[in-house]
């Protein structure tokens, strides 16, 4: 069994693909729960009536409020910041993400978004996976992949060869070439996701196109009302050209859909093998993987189908896992401050020009999602560069610790800014799982750089701040909250909730109207 | 690649993968359900994967794990994935189909059925409708609206708690499928709040 296993967890994987989709995960999932949860926290303050999603929580755990809801979610956003910028992921601080988020949505049934439950499953299997030791390619052993020549083995039917170079036979040696348990674990989970999403629409309902009809808020037959939206215009332009129009587009879209989800859970149940020298197979299911889990989820998109960031994560996922490994290798290295002596421009400088220039392609193709992609990997680099840097300085001017106290500072001041019950409560309780990291590393005499945590803080609370007005947070916030207090007809509360949301309302827009209208309600007394 | 036996047992597959597809396009062309061709596409894929699977992770080498914390680390990563591949099974073998959380069923046919909610209350014997809304959040009067059974009977023993003249609560939730025809039983249930005994008939 232990063997099994070994070999299972043992498959090699390029260090720069793990990297960038641990820590690429890390920074979408703080964003999108700063944004997205947030906005919708004042849900929980339902006067006093909670379920939540097992029975025996609603016994174990405090009644959920506005306050513990945005404090989870604050305190799990700072942590997976400060975690990213750490050279190896710490465990601690995963397990903490892990738990926080996943108590933020199993509190309530309220929050029955599936991908929450999916990023508590990634969150959970990042945590519990032994680590390898090379976080850098600049760390890796001489006899990695990356540095050999490339080259055709020759296959040996009927007996074992080494995947790794010749001469690597050491474990330690093909831990160092990539060996990684997580990554497997984390491409199986979501494989599992596409799996038993295609097996969900394998009905008739879904085979004959009728429930996507539904969900598209079309009337039967599939075609939209004059004047009215048509959701499923981007696959109708793309197949009408083919000759498929009324029934058969349907049916078509239908049974598409299932095949698609079934290739792209295929493309992740073999993805662990994506740098195996024999998986030439790979050659034509990754492409084709990519293609699909694009199209599924770019389609999905355009159909306006309200699953918030799910198909960016996604898109994402599938960007990191099926692209080239090339391409991640030259981004990682960006965010490696070059060793001392080696500066080579053309490797730290030009990856970035790229993929800014990419970036304002995306915003002049108004492709936003794109774009946001491509600035939260630019983002990535130069935080975990600069994260780097100040830990090398660290190790020659030890006084640059000191920095934490400015950072939480910094941080704590966010908390209040952020003007959002249980935002402050939630900054102070990252701060201090952020300083039991730091103790228990320095108690058990590993590294620990005092300086990339404090810039972790940093970086957190520029985001946060950030996300909250570039996303119109708090506005979303209040509103909601004032719209739910208004509906239960307490509208004193109401009211003091929607003047909050008018300090924060965008441009052109505001909750006048629903102020007079409780104002209204108050004075004839209902 | 396909001078090994399981690469020629990869392209054999392929082949019935083939056209396995090309009855599954040509029955939907023609607007028909082919549930044998369907079952022979996800056997052809699952063995694929399988074969490749097992085909490159044989070939490599490896050390065993030489500390106990990697050992048990192998072994938490696999039940872990052993329980995701089960934990959606509940769904299938189960007998609540409206409660689709933790099955991977986004957008299913269950999904997009359409419900009407409907909520009494009675008070000293007369009755009136009421709306969910106006006591709980509004995402939580969806949820009943998706015939949850245990927020809904939770809503009701709230509602008893929360006014003492309360005698009487119900919830009735009428359903329609994709194709507009009427999801039987209904969901109903009818609180009795002097006893706290719930009445239920439905999901």
């Amino acid at each position: 069994m232990n063997e099994l296993l070994s070999r299972i967890f043992s498959a090699p994987v390029h260090p720069a693909r793990v990297w960038m989709l641990e820590r690429l995960l890390l920074l979408v999932l703080a964003v999108d729960i700063w944004t997205a949860n947030l906005a919708s926290a004042g849900r929980y303050d339902s006067g006093g009536f909670h379920v939540a999603h097992f029975p025996f929580l609603d016994a174990l755990l405090p009644t959920p409020s506005i306050v513990l809801y945005v404090a989870l979610h604050v305190a799990a956003g700072v942590l997976c910041i400060v975690a990213l910028v750490q050279r190896t992921l710490p465990r601690l601080l995963l397990a903490l993400i892990a738990v926080f988020y996943t108590w933020g949505w199993a509190m309530s049934v309220l929050d029955s978004y599936q991908h929450h439950y999916l990023m508590s499953l990634l969150l959970v299997t990042l945590a519990i996976a032994p680590r390898p030791a090379a976080a850098f390619l600049n760390e890796r052993q001489p006899n990695d992949p990356e540095r050999q020549t490339e080259g055709k083995n020759a296959e040996d039917e009927g007996t074992r060869k080494s995947a790794a170079p010749a001469d690597a036979r050491s474990r330690r040696d093909l831990v160092a070439l990539g060996a990684n348990p997580a990554y497997t674990a984390l491409m199986w989970t979501i494989a599992l996701v596409y799996l038993y999403t295609g097996i969900a629409k394998f009905e008739p309902a879904w085979l004959s196109g009728e429930a996507l009809q539904r969900v598209l808020l079309l009337p039967p037959g599939g075609e939209p009302l004059p004047g009215g939206e048509d959701r499923a215009a981007f696959f109708r332009t793309l197949l009408t050209p083919l000759g498929l129009r009324g029934q058969q587009l349907w049916w078509t879209l239908g049974h598409g859909v299932v095949l698609t989800q079934w290739v792209i859970a295929a493309g992740y149940f073999l993805a662990p093998l994506r740098e195996v020298r024999w998986a030439r197979f790979g050659h034509f299911v990754y492409p084709l993987a990519m293609f699909s889990a694009l199209l599924f989820h770019i389609g999905a998109e355009q159909m306006q189908l309200k699953i918030g960031w799910f198909s960016w994560y996604m898109i994402g996922a599938a960007l990191v896992v099926f692209t080239p490994v090339a391409v991640l290798a030259r981004l990682q290295r960006c965010a490696e401050p070059p060793l001392p002596g080696r500066l080579n421009a053309g490797r730290n400088v030009v990856p970035i020009v790229v993929l800014a220039a990419a970036a304002g392609l995306f915003y002049a193709l108004k492709l936003d999602g794109f774009l946001w992609l491509s600035v939260a990997v630019l983002t990535l680099i130069v935080v975990v560069r600069f994260g780097e840097l100040l830990r090398r300085l660290e190790e020659r001017r030890p006084a640059l610790r000191w920095l934490l106290v400015p950072a939480a500072a910094v941080v704590t001041l966010g908390g209040i800014a952020a003007d959002i019950p249980g935002a402050l409560f939630g900054v102070l309780c990252a701060l201090l799982c952020a300083g039991a990291y730091l103790f228990r590393q320095k108690r058990e005499r590993r590294s620990a750089s005092f300086t990339q945590v404090a810039w972790g803080l940093l970086v957190a609370a520029a985001l946060f701040s950030t996300a909250l007005d570039a996303l119109d947070v708090r506005w979303d916030f209040y509103r909601y909250y004032g719209g739910d207090l208004a509906r239960r007809g307490e509208l004193s509360e109401a009211l003091e909730v929607y003047e909050q949301a008018n300090r924060y309302a965008p441009e052109g827009d505001n909750r006048d109207d629903a102020i007079e209208r409780v104002q209204r309600r108050l004075e004839s007394g209902r | 690649m396909f001078r090994t036996t399981t690469g020629k047992a990869t392209l054999a597959l392929f082949g019935v993968l083939c056209i396995a597809l090309a009855l599954v396009v040509h029955a939907a062309l023609s607007g028909e359900l082919r549930w044998s061709a369907w079952g022979l596409v996800a056997a052809s894929i699952a063995g694929i994967v399988a074969l490749q699977l097992y085909e490159n992770l044989r070939r490599f080498a490896f050390e065993p794990p030489q500390r106990a914390s990697e050992v048990w680390g192998y072994r938490a990563l696999a039940l872990f994935l052993v329980f995701q591949t089960l934990a959606p099974l509940h769904y299938y073998l189960g007998e609540h189909p409206w409660d689709e959380r933790f099955a991977w069923r986004m957008y299913s046919a269950v999904r997009v059925a359409r419900c009407q909610l409907q909520s009494f209350e009675t008070y000293g014997g007369e009755r009136e409708q009421t709306r969910i809304s106006e006591h709980i959040h509004v995402a939580y009067a969806s949820n009943i609206q998706r015939n949850r059974p245990r927020v809904a009977e939770a809503y009701l023993r709230w509602r008893c708690e929360q006014d003492d003249d309360l005698q009487q609560a119900e919830i009735y939730n009428t359903c329609i499928d994709a194709s507009g025809e009427l999801i039987e039983p209904r969901f109903e249930r009818r609180i009795f709040c002097e006893s706290a005994f719930i009445e239920r008939s439905g999901p």
